[in-house]
């Protein structure tokens, strides 16, 4: 374990510009440590709204090259360590392939790498944290990595962490509890770090869990008491935001789902702490895949056409193997503008890494294609299918969705077929 | 068109034969094998083989051999005749069409011409069922549905335009009508089985078998995920129960421990108590024993005092009974001496009334000699007597009684002797006598009696005598001789005794007897008197008298004066009896007074002896009482009261340390606090079993837990999840596209049959019409049009209840009708022309009908002439051929008999009965021949 002591007795000023991370500025006069402070790795995680098994594994391999992207910024910025607020496993019983390669990812990074259980890999019974595997694994092969399973503190020169593991799925009680009523007299001047990992009654955030909206773990920042603490690490959020004046969740080092509007994604959070200060906390990207969402309303069948144009600007060619695509479909097309369409996605389908389609496009055939079909004075039986058909849709009811198929694959074989 | 003539040459058997037909009913009759047919085949071959064909050129060979087979026709269409000539011989096949106007065409020309003005089209045929002349019934396939493929031939397409035309140009499908159901069929079919089920190889099938699975998998791992963190929840809950009964043990142990030093404490203090207890029981025991002893030395005082006390009088008692019984003993030997003395005065009476009772006895004895001695003398004297009549009998005869009986039993046999001598003889009376009677001499007289003993004579008169034997024979002599003897012993035995007679012997019997008599009763009284006892008795008496006379003298007391008789002393023993009553009285009052004494003396004693045993009793009793209370004394000393009391003050001293650790204990409420300790020790058990078990489910549930690392559920849950979703979302829109189909393919049937209804429409009227003069009004048809061809053909006819039948299932006379029929209506529709137009007279289309109705009825051959001459009022030609020509008599047709084959070529004339005369000559066309 490298710890790195850093004295600054005149820190720069950090100023960021264009982001929404706030910066601060003082002087400070005990000693300073700056680490990175990350989150919600879940490591593992199955993708398994991505149809296409080859992309669900290079989704979970693009996590595991962005820990060791962490390095990276560890060695850049000269971090002492890095703390992991928990769920670094999308799951508390990870393959054993999971915990070999996340492991050797740890080990990329050089410096102490601290971990509490979050919600997604707590330690509960069984869990990963207790298995032999993982035990021998770590020891082994990544011995900068300390798992803080109890809620007390860790002293280390230059720093105290004060871990809230998460040892159930959800629990009704704050994981932090146990800091409030903590004697702070037996500790000295290191900074102190709190890690935790839920949600902050302060900062008004819905859960950020994808499956369901949780009351739990949640961590009362009000109660805690902040004049004793120099930093909160925070997890759960998958975007990084400020919670508190020293709290901070830090988001996804890898983004893996669309955030919300607003949301920095894919990055870590470096932070700079001492005794008695605000942190200063700096956001550095470490991921790379790109979560795209675009929405389209349809009016004309020259819909698809410009939707195309948007695509190619949005994602750009180069980028498309790396970006994944929701998509909003709305409005209705012609016969014609639906096969359009469908070609147009088929292409996007095959390029993406993942397009996760919300299309809810009517089928609405353009008055020359119903006329084309209803009017084929030449062709009795299909106008009189069609006929039957448009009537079907014009008198509503459950089967217009099948009648407005059945016109189209009509649509379809008519102009599939041999010409007249 | 209309067939006007035919010729045929050199086709089969026909060399050269030439039939002008009628324009509307022909009737070609000919026997079986006379060429009908073969003249349909050559008409049929001319009009719709191409000349150059090959297609059954053999067959139509002429049987003869030689010429080539050439058929001429010259028929009539939209008005103008036509003259038509092949010859078929392979390559060098002719073809030739003239018209009225002069216009010839040779070749292919004239087969394209000729194919126009049939209504064939431009193109070549090539298929067999070109043509129309399938509508014609051919021999031996009358019977044949005639709505099939193979029975209309390319008459279908053409009949099917027609309808179409017929219902209009807006209903018929087109091209791509065709081609867009068919994609739309095949996809249904890909999609669907015949049932509607999705078929196994199609994307419906695949997408539902995959939303199953899906469905299953997810289920599973939604499933092994629960049990996985059933696992996990079972590892806390287990914890929390461990966690719990930790506390509880601990809990438990603190307060056992607690409990356990009460304990401690109630236990020393409960030792301690054993030996005040000891101390206390020691010092009660010492009090009490003294108390106990010193009342019991008091007590014994006062019993001792007592029983000597009651001792005193009890040996007064003694005292008096001693006395007492000493002057019973002297009574009792007074009255023993007493009991001597008269027993003594006693003796001397009994020795005087001996000597008495001698002198009785010898006074008595005397009496008794002087009576014996009198007896004696009596008893002499009467022996004396006895004497003297012993003497007297001596002197009297032996005469007893025996001889007594004797002589007079030889008395009585003499006496008996004389009777019968007597009785035997006989007597004889003379009552009354006459002269002359006597006997042995001496006469008889009147009343005079004779008793004869022996025999005699009878002399009665003169010359009679009478011997009279009396008994007859020898008796009387041997009776005379008995009584002689009988009284010669009788007479010799009274001589022996010296007597006269028995009655002197019975005389001295009786002396005797008398003398005897007397001597015994002199016996008698000897006896009476004691006989001979009498002197042994004087002798003995005498005896005793001397004795007594001895006794007496011995006996005689001193001084007594000796009675003199008996009665003296009879006195003197009355006044000794009397004395002897007054000692006996006096011996027992002696003897009274004796045993009582005794008795009252051994009384006394077995009292006395009593109460002195009592009396030791009592003695030795106080005799220890004494040693008691000396021991007692001695153990215990004398003067007792001031340790008596020391001992009572520690007596209670002792107790009330023993009560005070009695009050020590129960405070500390021992029973409580063994209670609490056996309550808390199955506390402690309980928990640490407690703990055990839920540490085994724990470890269970850890080891459920365990997965290897093999499987991450979470990540498996989420991604069947999502397999699931996927195949909810590709199912529905593959089942919609399914549903798109299935609706897209029942438009398109429905449509496609309700045209074929409608287009079908005018060909069922039609049929229904020629139906109607077959089966009456109500005959209808219903078939169904189906792309070029027809189906189902069904058919329902009023003498069978309207009911429809399958074609197929229709008797063979009724099929022929049908067909018939149906053949009818479709060239009627046939020859309606393109251009639809029935009425035009033009539209004609020969019917032909060779031997088409073999299997019907006469009757119904009737019906099928009014059908047949429907069509040729609708304009249609009809050529109707047959071997029974009789048959259709009453078709009004113009009738041609074939001649019999192997003829020579010759024209042959139309039958008289039509009035028709040929209208041309054969051989020739209208081309080639100018009119």
């Amino acid at each position: 374990m490298i710890l790195r002591h850093l004295s600054t007795p005149n820190p720069p000023v950090v100023v960021i510009v264009g982001h929404p991370v706030s910066f601060t500025h003082r002087c400070f006069s005990n000693p300073m440590i700056t680490f990175v402070h990350t989150a919600d790795w879940q490591l593992g995680k199955p993708f398994s709204r991505v149809a296409n098994e080859e992309r669900r594994v290079g989704l979970r391999s693009e996590r595991i090259a962005a820990v060791q992207r962490i390095g990276d910024v560890v060695r850049a910025k000269n971090a002492a360590f890095v703390v992991v607020a928990g769920d670094l496993f999308d799951s508390n019983q990870p393959t054993n392939e999971t915990v070999a390669a996340t492991c050797d990812a740890i080990k990329s990074i050089g410096v102490p790498v601290y971990v509490i259980p979050g919600n997604h890999d707590h330690a509960g019974p069984g869990s990963v944290w207790e298995q032999s595997f993982f035990v021998a694994e770590s020891r082994e092969r990544a011995p900068n990595l300390r798992v803080l399973l109890d809620a007390k503190p860790i002293e280390e020169p230059g720093y105290i962490l004060l871990p809230c593991p998460l040892n159930r799925r959800q629990s009704s009680e704050d994981p932090c509890s146990w800091i409030r009523d903590f004697d702070f007299a037996v500790l000295d001047d290191r900074p102190r770090i709190v890690i935790a990992h839920g949600s902050t009654l302060s900062f008004k955030q819905e859960s950020d869990e994808e499956d369901s909206a949780r009351q739990a773990n949640f961590i009362e920042l009000a109660k805690l008491p902040m004049s004793q603490l120099d930093s909160i690490a925070l997890g759960d959020w998958h975007g990084l935001v400020e919670a508190g004046d020293k709290a901070w969740y830090s988001g996804s080092h890898e983004t893996d789902r669309f955030p919300k509007t607003g949301q920095t994604t894919g990055h870590v959070a470096v932070v700079q702490a001492d005794r008695g200060g605000l942190p200063i906390v700096k956001p550095e990207q470490t991921g790379r895949t790109r979560w795209l969402t675009h929405s389209e309303s349809f009016a004309t069948d020259a819909g698809p056409a410009a939707l195309k144009d948007a695509l190619n600007q949005l994602v750009g060619d180069a980028e498309r193997r790396l970006s994944l695509l929701k998509l909003s479909l709305r409005g209705s097309l012609g016969l014609a503008g639906h096969a359009e369409l469908a070609r147009i996605l088929e292409s996007w389908q095959s390029g993406l890494l993942d397009l996760r389609l919300d299309k809810s496009v009517a089928v609405a055939p353009t008055s020359e294609e119903i006329d084309g079909l209803t009017k084929a004075a030449g062709d009795p039986l299909i106008a009189h299918v069609a006929r039957e058909l448009q009537a079907q849709i014009d008198r509503g009811g459950e089967d217009t969705a099948i009648a407005g198929t059945a016109i189209a694959l009509l649509h379809e074989c008519v102009h599939a077929g041999a010409a007249p | 068109m209309r067939i006007l003539s035919v010729t045929v040459k050199n086709f089969r058997m026909h060399d050269d034969l030439t039939v002008e037909f009628d324009r509307s009913r022909t009737l070609v009759a000919g026997p079986n094998e006379s060429g009908k047919s073969t003249l349909v085949d050559a008409i049929e071959r001319v009009l719709f083989y191409p000349h150059r064909s090959k297609k059954g050129l053999e067959d139509i060979k002429p049987k003869a051999g030689g010429g080539t087979p050439e058929v001429i026709i010259r028929f009539e269409r939209d008005g103008r005749t036509y003259g038509l000539r092949k010859v078929f011989k392979h390559q060098q096949a002719v073809a030739t069409l003239a018209d009225e106007a002069g216009s010839t065409y040779g070749g292919e020309e004239a087969e394209a011409r000729l194919r126009q003005l049939l209504g064939l089209g431009d193109a070549e045929p090539k298929n067999p069922l070109f043509g129309w002349s399938h509508l014609w019934a051919r021999q031996g396939a009358a019977g044949t549905d005639p709505m099939k493929p193979e029975s209309l031939g390319t008459a279908s397409s053409d009949l099917g335009a027609r309808l179409n035309s017929i219902s209009g140009t807006g209903l018929t499908e087109s091209k791509r009508d065709t081609a867009t159901f068919g994609m739309i069929e095949k996809e249904y079919d890909d999609t669907f089985t015949t049932t509607g089920a999705a078929r196994a190889s199609s994307r419906l099938f695949g997408a539902t078998a995959e939303l199953t699975a899906a469905r299953q998998a997810a289920s599973q791992a939604a499933a092994r995920l629960a049990e996985l963190e059933e696992a996990a929840d079972t590892v806390i809950r287990e914890e929390s129960v461990i966690s719990s009964c930790r506390e509880t043990l601990a809990d438990a142990e603190k307060q056992l421990g607690t409990t356990q030093n009460t304990l401690t404490r109630i236990e020393n203090y409960e030792k301690t108590l054993e030996g005040q207890r000891q101390d206390a029981e020691h010092a009660a025991k010492a009090y009490g024993a003294l108390r106990e002893a010193d009342a019991a030395i008091i007590e014994l005082t006062k019993v001792i005092e007592t029983g000597s006390q009651a001792l005193a009088p009890k040996n007064e008692e003694v005292k008096r009974l001693v006395g007492h019984e000493q002057r019973l003993q002297e009574a009792a030997s007074l009255a023993a001496t007493e009991i001597k003395q008269v027993l003594d005065s006693q003796q001397t009476y009994t020795a005087t009334e001996d000597f008495l009772e001698a002198i009785g006895k010898a006074f008595d004895l005397k009496a008794t000699r002087t009576e014996l001695e009198k007896t004696q003398s009596e008893i002499d004297m009467l022996n004396e007597t006895i004497a003297a009549i012993a003497q007297r009998l001596r002197k009297l005869p032996d005469v007893d009684k025996s001889v007594v009986d004797d002589l007079e039993d030889l008395e009585r046999q003499l006496e008996v002797g004389r009777g019968k001598l007597e009785a035997i003889a006989t007597r004889i009376e003379v009552l009354r006598a006459g002269d002359g009677l006597a006997i042995d001499g001496e006469p008889l007289a009147p009343g005079t009696e004779r008793i004869l003993t022996d025999a005699a004579d009878l002399t009665v008169g003169e010359g009679t005598i009478i011997r009279i034997t009396p008994g007859g024979g020898e008796s009387l002599a041997e009776m005379r001789v008995v009584i002689a003897n009988l009284e010669s012993r009788l007479g010799s035995r009274l001589s022996a005794l010296g007597l006269k007679d028995v009655a002197e012997v019975l005389q001295s019997l009786d002396k005797r007897l008398s003398e005897e008599a007397s001597s015994a009763r002199h016996e008698e009284k000897i006896a009476n008197l004691g006989g001979d006892d009498v002197q042994s008795r004087l002798e003995k008496a005498k005896a005793e008298i001397e004795k007594f006379e001895a006794e007496i003298a011995r006996k005689k007391p001193a001084g007594f004066e000796q009675p003199t008789d008996i009665a003296a002393v009879e006195a003197a023993l009355e006044q000794l009896k009397k004395c002897r009553s007054e000692v006996a009285e006096a011996v027992r009052q002696a003897q009274s007074a004796f045993d009582k004494a005794t008795q009252e003396a051994k009384q006394t004693r077995e009292a006395r002896e009593q109460l002195e045993t009592a009396l030791s009793d009592e003695r030795k009793e106080l005799q220890e009482l004494q040693v008691q209370k000396a021991a007692l004394e001695r153990g215990y000393g004398t003067v007792r009261q001031e340790e008596l009391e020391q001992l009572a003050s520690k007596k209670r001293l002792t107790q009330e340390a023993v009560d005070e650790t009695d009050r020590a204990i129960a405070a500390l409420s021992p029973e409580t606090a063994r209670d609490d300790r056996e309550r808390l020790e199955r506390a402690v058990k309980l928990s640490n079993d407690q703990i055990i078990e839920a540490g085994n489910r724990k470890a269970n549930a850890e080891g459920r837990l365990a997965t290897g690392g093999t499987i991450d559920l979470h990540g498996t849950k989420a991604a069947a999840d999502a397999r699931y979703d996927v195949a909810v979302r590709r199912h529905t829109e593959i089942d919609r596209r399914a549903q798109a189909v299935r609706q897209l393919r029942e438009l398109f049937d429905i449509r496609r049959q309700a045209v074929a209804e409608t287009v079908a429409a005018p060909l069922r009227e039609k049929v229904a019409e020629y139906l109607n003069s077959l089966f009456g009004v109500g005959s209808c048809v219903t078939v169904t049009k189906a792309g070029d061809t027809f189906e189902d053909l069904k058919v329902a006819r009023p003498t069978v209840g309207g009911l429809h039948f399958e074609f197929e299932k229709l008797s063979g006379g009724t099929k022929e009708q049908v067909a018939a029929a149906c053949r009818l209506a479709m060239a009627e529709l046939l020859a309606g022309g393109e251009d639809g137009d029935e009425s035009d007279a033009r539209a004609c289309l020969p019917m032909v009908f060779d031997d088409a109705f073999v299997n019907s009825d006469p009757e119904r051959i009737r019906a099928v002439q009014r059908v047949l001459e429907l069509g040729a009022k609708r304009g249609l030609q009809i050529i109707v051929l047959s071997c029974n020509p009789q048959e259709y008599g009453l078709f009004g047709a113009k009738r041609i008999d074939l001649p019999p084959v192997k003829h020579a070529s010759a024209t042959v004339p139309a039958a008289s009965d039509s009035g028709a005369s040929p209208a041309a000559s054969g051989g020739t066309i209208p081309g080639e021949t100018t009119a």
